[in-house]
């Protein structure tokens, strides 16, 4: 593992200050989860001074808000957003979907922020190679094995898919989240959040949390009426594996009729995909089982596979497809 | 720099999707200078490990294994990924299970702690490792200490689990044997105990099926038998007793379903079974290699001098001072190649190794080396190697290897067979297919991380290996070191599988391990990480497979070519270099009948890495094409696969000198499997079923078995068997003492087959014993257990056992003779029952094994050797079929192996819960080898991908693995001690056909190319336009 040093600071202040000083030598260290794979893979670009967001006490908490919301703060573990009668209650999909994230003592360690502003899993970044992300000017994905682990919906400079699926599931929810900066606090929504490759900080990353910003909490507004939703994920083992596709998808409904939708992707594109069309396609149809193979005919139009990924597409039409007739059942 | 979070400002999001924030340059926030505080870089702490508190120092990096296991001392917790996708680690931490080498010691440092050690030991087992016990829920055991401890959290909250809840709970830990199914048993029996159930729980399969065979037993099917039981082997000159004079009558012990012996099981559920990785002193040094990430290349130039002024760095061993070996290894004895060469073959190949006082620090130092290479062109994969403008790899015009042997008529193979004239064939076939089968590479990792631990005092060198024997390894050690085998105690107890790969990759580096201890006068030790551990490991070589069949009408097949094209590394000769090896089974299984066929051989010089055993030899890697083709052929002529496979599979008649194989049920096993499995409700039309998630069913076989067993006919026999080049010699010894109990000293470790547990079910029947409990076992250390041969080929019972079945038979006589000595009678007239010597005519005459040892005042000694290989040619086949069930999902290409039917050529079953937990590992682990290849690059070729540890090399989980119900064909093997035939390996090569087969069935895809994905299974669903 990379040599590092420890911060522990009690406060955001003195937090934010701590990574202002060191800049991209600094990172927030949380669960480790991540970060600790690429220490030990000695990437160049893992930092090495640890800030330890961990005693800052007031980032650890899963609450409701007055409007019927619920905020969970950036440091709760997975474990803990499974566990939840509060979420189970409200959203059992995103429970549902953190269920499916890693392992279980992985979600004892892994924090909802970490999960959300995570690496990507590319293996060109993890093995070392000198790409975007890693002090050099190529994407290996873009030209190399890309049929896992890199987007089948176009890129920019790092074709890498964004891997995490509790983001994936939040947009479905319409989340938000709060950074704190040092100007202040910041609000964004989770969309927002995880654009997919940008350059931040003279970087490649996948999130717009800056160097010296610290997400602090993710809000989810009160669930709508009559909300229907269902998470998909398709890995090749039942634990562990990054998605392949996957797909939160919500819906609005009066008796079967659709009323509002949100379809996202994840694990084929270098963000979250809202897929907006299929939206808009769902918005006032009725639910049947001939909704899933109309709905497909207009998702994903503009994919863009890359030499080894176009199956990616597939799947995640499957999904949608699939996704369509559960909550079509669940009537 | 000014702010508070009291007047944050409240910034919305825009909306508008940047594509860059802040500058390209970051410099340190202006601003008045602002008093941080000091970072821990290196950190005391009291860590309270169960219940005990104990103070460590180290740096901030440093992980809580490295803590708990090295700094500590506390060696139960096992490390094998070191990248948090494998569990082997887990321990609780304020009762929550995490994975220890993926947490930083300091997160742990005051917290309550509970590792394997904390759970319960030997004198006082905790009811999960007792009945993990029972239930042989650790076959290698390595996984075990993390699953305990997971399993121990998991009823802590949960006092009533459900299997599903057992499942989730022990989702994160990979058991590499596959002992998924008993332990799920083990954690919910485990909770009823705790629950205070008192039910009784016994040691019983999860699901076996025995098929008695008795025709195998009274007939002969070749020109083996002779009258009076005696049997002849291939020469036809070699005279071998029926069932070795042990009869399969009248058994006591043999056939009885028992956990495994408790001195070797038991370490394993107690974090005290002695692997090499847990081998620990407090002054020991660590090893690191550099490796080069070129797959072929030279090295020119290397610097170590300012590695060697880091911290904590003991020595650097390079190509240019490490120490050439004193001599070549004695005969016998294959020669590894060279642990440091200058010309590196291929990607991940080890430039020099650095002993430091931490892994880390060895690491810092590995990193501070620097090397230039002369990159080379290179040939990864075969169509790269075979191509006419391919790099000359050797030097010496092409890659392709030809031997003195090999076939002038056929200048493009390394090795040729024929039978009659194929063109004749094809012009009388009314059906010509040609299929081509690409098997694109694979490996058996083993969950222990390869390595050794080496110490000197003084001329004296203990050596903690990971292999499959102890005497080879320690006769090439010293003579590499240029010492006498004596000066070397070699100690290997315990394996977390080696699988035939990981010896290799560990025997490598013994003598610079060994090297490394001498120069720094400490004790040295080396863990390879998974990473550096592939390109070390013998593999599943890369193979092109090209048929030609020709058939009749009715589906004969008349005419057949068969072409195999192989890629063998850097390996010059021996092995897949010169020839199809056991390979030629398959091939054997099915030609019989074929009147016209010819087989190539094509081996080729690579850079990719070095083919060999990899938990089977040749199997997968050839027999993915049979099988495919098979079923191929079957539908071409309109026939149910298993019909087609009775048409064609070798059936030996009586006196058939061609297959001179007393036991060979090859339809029995399709029979009776397809009976077991309930074949006759498969579709026959691919993909016929109706709806989205469509069954199907699949078969594939496996002729195994080069043939190789122990005999034993007496120390004149030996003696002369033994001179043969290529014998292969064991030994053992037995003790019987004044207790009354009977000790096995076996050479030998355990990787996780329980070997030595069937050797005492022997040696306890053959002594007269009606139960186990008086035997017991040393074993895999050279200061205790005589000199013996590796094990290989999945046959210890028949090769070490023969050795100490040999002892068993010298010592029951020994006996018998002692007693007719002292009750004056003759000793044919007794007879042994549970450590008692009677008279059949008179019952008051009797005396007792413990009273024997008085007389002889102390204990009683037999040692007993035994000979495989040599003039002992194909004695022995071993068959077996895989029947699967897979479910694909046609809108989204995933699938699952919902069941399967395993069915072995068995012989007698000396013990059917061991082998049941030693089945479903070769099952899942086949499973693995037909679903994730070797992490190649398809577009940058030489290289490979491995860098996330199990994420790169995806081992099933508790979550994948299918129901499995094993056939036990009981096809007594006259050959052997009560009809034993060894069959860990018969079935393995059927798996991957069978999936293929089965996922055709199911969906109407065929996936000729090696490996089975989900990606290839939807685009096989797209391009039919099967997409629902």
């Amino acid at each position: 593992m990379k040599k590092v040093s420890i911060y522990r600071p009690s406060t955001l202040d003195e937090a934010i200050q701590i990574l202002s000083h060191h800049g991209t030598e600094a990172g927030v260290y949380a669960g480790g989860t991540d970060l600790l794979v690429r220490l030990k893979n000695r990437l160049q670009q893992a930092p090495t001074y640890l800030v330890d967001i961990k005693r800052i006490d007031n980032l650890r908490y899963i609450k409701e808000d007055a409007s019927g919301g619920v905020q969970i703060g950036a440091a709760t573990k997975l474990s803990e957003i499974a566990e939840s009668s509060l979420l189970k209650q409200r959203y059992p999909m995103l429970v549902q979907a953190v269920n499916m994230i890693s392992s279980p003592e992985l979600r004892n360690a892994s924090t909802l922020g970490g999960d959300l502003l995570q690496e990507v899993w590319c293996q060109y970044l993890r093995g070392g190679y000198s790409c975007w992300r890693n002090g050099g000017y190529i994407c290996y994905g873009a030209i190399g094995d890309n049929s896992y682990y890199h987007s089948a919906m176009g890129g920019r400079l790092c074709y890498a898919v964004y891997p995490g699926d509790a983001a994936t599931a939040l947009i479905a929810f319409d989340s938000t989240v709060k950074l704190a900066t040092p100007s202040g606090t910041k609000e964004l929504t989770v969309e927002q959040l995880v654009p997919g490759d940008l350059l931040v900080d003279g970087r490649i990353q996948s999130h717009l949390v800056r160097y010296n910003e610290i997400l602090t909490e993710v809000m989810i507004p009160p669930p709508k009426p009559r909300l229907r939703a269902s998470f998909e994920k398709l890995r090749p083992r039942g634990v562990w594996d990054f998605a392949m596709a996957s797909l939160a998808m919500s819906l609005q409904t009066r008796g079967n009729q659709i009323e509002d939708a949100r379809v996202v992707f994840g694990g084929i594109s270098g963000k979250p995909l809202r897929e907006t069309a299929v939206e808009r396609f769902l918005k006032g149809k009725e639910l049947s089982e001939d909704l899933g193979p109309q709905a497909v005919s207009v998702a994903l139009v503009n994919a863009a596979p890359l030499k080894y990924n176009s199956t990616k597409i597939d799947m995640a039409k499957g999904l949608l497809a699939s996704g369509l007739a559960k909550l079509n059942a669940a009537n | 720099m000014s702010y508070s979070r009291r007047n944050f400002l409240k910034a919305a999001g825009s909306g508008v999707v940047l594509t860059t924030v802040g500058g390209d340059v970051l410099l340190p926030t202006p601003g008045p200078a602002l008093a941080l505080p000091s970072p821990v870089t290196t950190e005391k702490a009291s860590f309270l490990v169960n219940g005990k508190s104990y103070v460590a120092e180290y740096e901030a990096r440093t992980t809580l294994w490295e803590v708990i296991a090295i700094k500590l001392g506390l060696t139960g917790t096992n490390r094998s990924c070191n990248r948090a996708s494998c569990g082997a680690c887990s321990v609780l931490v304020d009762g929550t299970p995490i994975y220890s080498c993926h947490t930083l010691a300091t997160e742990a440092a005051g917290k309550k702690i509970l590792t394997i050690e904390g759970i319960g030991d030997e004198k006082n087992l905790h009811p999960l490792q007792r009945i993990g016990h029972t239930h042989v829920a650790a076959d290698c055991g390595f996984c075990t200490a993390g699953w305990v401890v997971t399993a121990k959290a998991l009823l802590d909250k949960t006092a009533n689990p459900s299997e599903n809840d057992v499942k989730a709970a022990l989702a994160g830990h990979i058991c590499r044997c596959s002992a998924y199914p008993a332990i799920i048993r083990t954690v919910m029996d485990s909770a009823a105990v705790l629950r205070g159930s008192k039910a009784s729980i016994e040691s019983t399969p999860e699901s076996v099926l025995h098929v008695s065979m008795p025709m195998v037993r009274e007939v002969s099917t070749a020109g083996g038998h002779l009258p009076g039981g005696e049997l002849m082997e291939g020469s036809r000159k070699t005279v071998t007793k029926k069932w070795q004079g042990y009869p399969p009558e009248n058994l006591s012990i043999i056939g009885k379903s028992m956990p495994a012996l408790p001195e070797v099981s038991l370490p394993r559920f107690t974090g005290k079974a002695s692997y090499g990785s847990r081998i620990w002193f407090r002054d020991i040094l660590y090893v690191k290699f550099l490796t080069s990430a070129h797959p072929h290349s030279t090295i020119t130039s290397i610097d170590t001098s300012a590695a060697e002024k880091m911290p904590g760095v003991a020595h650097i061993l390079t190509y240019k001072n490490a120490p050439k070996p004193a001599g070549p290894p004695p005969p016998g004895i294959d020669a590894l190649p060279e642990p440091l060469p200058r010309e590196l073959n291929l990607q991940g190949e080890v430039v020099a190794l650095v002993a430091a006082e931490t892994e880390d620090l060895a690491e810092d130092a590995a990193a501070a080396i620097r090397v230039e290479y002369d990159v080379r062109p290179f040939a990864s994969m075969l169509k790269d190697a075979m191509a006419a403008d391919a790099p000359d790899l050797r030097g010496r015009g092409g890659n392709l290897l030809r031997h003195p042997g090999s076939p002038a008529k056929f200048p493009r193979a390394t090795w040729a067979q024929e039978q009659g004239d194929t063109e004749k064939g094809f012009a009388e076939a009314d059906v010509i297919k040609e299929f081509t089968y690409p098997f694109v590479g694979g490996v058996s990792v083993p969950i222990q991380p390869s390595g050794s631990v080496a110490k000197w005092e003084g001329d004296r060198l203990t050596l903690w290996g990971m292999g499959q024997g102890i005497y080879p390894a320690r006769a090439a050690l010293a003579a590499s070191l240029g010492i006498d085998p004596s000066k070397i105690r070699f100690i290997n107890k315990y394996n977390g599988c080696t699988f035939g790969a990981a010896r290799l990759a560990a025997e490598r580096f013994y003598p610079l391990i060994a090297h490394l201890a001498k120069v720094t006068g400490r004790p040295v030790k080396v863990m390879l990480p998974k990473d550096q551990e592939l390109a070390q490991l013998r593999i599943k070589p890369e193979t092109i497979t090209k048929f030609k069949v020709g058939a009749k009408k009715d589906g004969h097949i008349v005419a057949l070519e068969h072409e195999v094209h192989v890629s063998v590394g850097d390996l010059a000769s021996g092995g897949h270099a010169s020839s199809p090896g056991n390979a030629a089974n398959q091939f054997e299984l099915y030609t019989s009948t074929v009147p016209h066929w010819r087989s190539t051989w094509s081996a080729y010089r690579t850079n990719a890495p070095r083919p060999g055993p990899s938990r089977s030899y040749y199997q997968q890697e050839t027999k993915w094409s049979w099988e495919s083709m098979i079923d191929e052929m079957a539908e071409a002529v309109g026939k149910d696969p298993v019909e087609f496979r009775l048409m064609h599979v070798t059936r030996p008649k009586i006196g058939d000198a061609k297959y001179p194989y007393d036991s060979f049920p090859s339809a029995e096993v399709l029979q009776e499997g397809a009976k077991a499995f309930g074949w006759e409700k498969r579709n026959p039309v691919p993909g016929g079923n109706p709806g989205r998630l469509k069954r199907g069913f699949g078969l594939a076989m496996s002729q195994h078995h080069g043939g190789l067993m122990g005999y034993h006919e007496g120390e004149e026999a030996f003696a002369r068997l033994a001179a043969i080049p290529g014998a292969n010699v064991f030994g053992a010894e037995l003790e019987l003492s004044a207790d009354g109990y009977v000790t096995m000293k076996i050479a030998l470790p355990d990787s996780g087959s329980n070997a030595a547990t069937a050797q005492a079910h022997l040696v306890a029947e053959m002594l007269g014993f009606t139960s186990r409990d008086r035997i017991r076992l040393l074993w895999g250390d050279s200061d205790i257990a005589p000199s013996s041969d590796d094990w290989y080929g999945g046959r210890t019972i028949t090769l070490q056992g023969a050795a100490i079945c040999s002892a068993a038979d010298k010592l029951r006589k020994d006996l018998l003779k002692r007693a007719a000595d002292v009750l004056k009678t003759d000793a044919a007239k007794l007879q042994l029952r549970d450590g008692v010597i009677s008279s059949g005519e008179d019952p008051k005459k009797s005396t007792t094994f413990a009273a024997l040892v008085k007389v002889n005042n102390g204990p009683i000694r037999q040692t007993g050797r035994g000979v495989a290989g040599g003039e002992r040619g194909a004695a022995n086949k071993g068959l077996g079929a895989c029947f699967a069930e897979v479910e694909v999902d046609t809108w989204t290409g995933d699938w699952r192996f919902v069941r399967a039917v395993y069915a072995h050529d068995t012989g007698i079953v000396i013990n059917p819960l061991v082998a049941e937990a030693d089945m479903v590992g070769s099952l899942v682990e086949s499973t693995q080898l037909t679903t994730d290849a070797i992490p190649w690059d398809r577009e940058f070729p030489g290289t490979r991908h491995y860098s996330v540890g199990y994420l790169s090399y995806r081992l099933p989980t508790i979550m994948d693995i299918p129901k499995v119900t094993q056939l036990y064909i009981d096809s007594l093997e006259p050959r052997w001690f009560y009809g034993v035939k060894s069959f860990s390996e018969t079935s393995i090569g059927s798996v991957p056909g069978a999936i293929a087969n089965a996922i055709y069935n199911a969906s109407g895809v065929r996936i000729r190319e090696h490996p089975i994905t989900r990606e290839k299974i939807m685009a096989g669903l797209r391009s039919k336009g099967t997409q629902a």
